[in-house]
């Protein structure tokens, strides 16, 4: 084994001094930071899944149910307003609503046609939205009126 | 350290959950105030020790499997307690080098400075003298480089000998004997530049 040279000693009373700051007692507040540190996950007792899971299963109903009912609820709104619209207008003279006198008789429809300007056009130049609206006023699609 | 204290350590490593909690708190009751000495002499304040021991303790919790029976317990503890001081004095090092300086150039109010103004004490004073001089000793440690305030902590207030020193350091025994001849040299000239007589005269 190596013989080092042994350290310079301090002066005495220094020494003391540094020998009688040892020895503090830690603070409690160490332990409870300590405890906190060092303390395992606590596993979570069965019953409160069993508190737990109702709530969860009220979470968890699809949404789409309550976005079917109301678009359910909407539709019957409109319908019940587009029928009483229908049958406020149907006991009045068919003159005052051409529109509709148009779609109810023939004669007024002919009369009609016989007044209007006659223009061919391909079935491809319509899109299907015209073709349906140009076929709904009488025009020859494909051959039929 | 005593069978009963292996024994112990031991049973924390084998303990799980409040088992190993109750366990601990005994280990803690053995060491936290040595751990505590050791952060509170080298960060120089009560709230960074707290922070360097509780450090400390949650380390050695988490590690304590890790614990081989190679080296002494109580090296393993204070080379933990050591390196998280050592690592919270340098996090904080510029801060409290500003306070230190406050602190001993405030003039009158400064019980060093009085202390260098009043070279002769009658015997009613000496009590007073043995307080400023362990405030000028306890500012020394919190200033001087954390390497040799830790070894000086370690050999003279935890009363380690130069080998269990070694052990603590993972050094060999030679290095301990010149880090603490550089270690008393920065003492005394921390001492000095501050107006204290290291001999204490």
């Amino acid at each position: 084994m190596e013989n080092h040279p042994e350290p310079d000693r301090l002066p005495e009373r220094l020494e003391a001094s540094l020998r009688q700051l040892g020895g503090v007692r830690a603070p409690d507040e160490l332990w409870r930071r300590v405890a906190l540190g060092i303390s395992e996950p606590v596993e979570a007792p069965a019953e409160l899944w069993d508190r737990v899971e109702p709530e969860v299963r009220a979470a968890g109903r699809p949404r789409p149910v309550l976005v079917f009912r109301r678009v359910a609820a909407a539709a019957a709104v409109v319908a019940v307003f587009a029928l009483g619209f229908l049958l406020s207008g149907r006991d009045k003279p068919v003159s005052s609503q051409p529109a509709f006198a148009y779609f109810e008789r023939v004669e007024l429809r002919d009369s009609y046609l016989s007044r209007s300007i006659p223009i061919t056009v391909q079935e491809d130049q319509l899109s299907p939205a015209a073709r349906m609206l140009a076929g709904s006023m009488g025009a020859a699609v494909e051959g039929r009126l | 350290m005593t069978d009963s204290d292996l024994e112990l350590v031991k049973r924390c490593q084998r303990a799980r959950g409040r088992a190993f909690e109750a366990a601990y708190r005994e280990l803690y009751d053995l060491y936290s105030t040595r751990i505590f000495t050791i952060c509170l002499r080298v960060t120089g304040n009560e709230e960074d020790a707290l922070d360097a021991a509780q450090e400390t303790l949650v380390t050695l919790a988490r590690r304590m499997k890790d614990f081989a029976f190679r080296s002494r317990f109580s090296s393993w503890v204070y080379r933990i307690a050591v390196n998280a001081a050592i690592d919270i004095r340098r996090r904080r090092l510029a801060g409290q080098r500003g306070s230190v300086t406050t602190v001993l150039a405030s003039g009158d109010s400064d019980p060093l400075a009085e202390a260098a103004a009043k070279p002769e004490r009658s015997d009613p004073l000496t009590n007073l003298t043995e307080m400023e001089s362990a405030q000028a000793v306890r500012q020394a440690l919190a200033s001087i480089n954390p390497r040799f305030s830790s070894l000086l902590v370690l050999r003279y207030m935890e009363d380690l000998s130069y080998e269990e020193i070694a052990d603590v350091l993972v050094c060999n025994l030679g290095t301990v004997k010149s880090r603490l001849n550089r270690a008393h040299a920065a003492l005394r000239e921390y001492l000095t530049r501050q107006g204290e007589d290291p001999a204490g005269t």
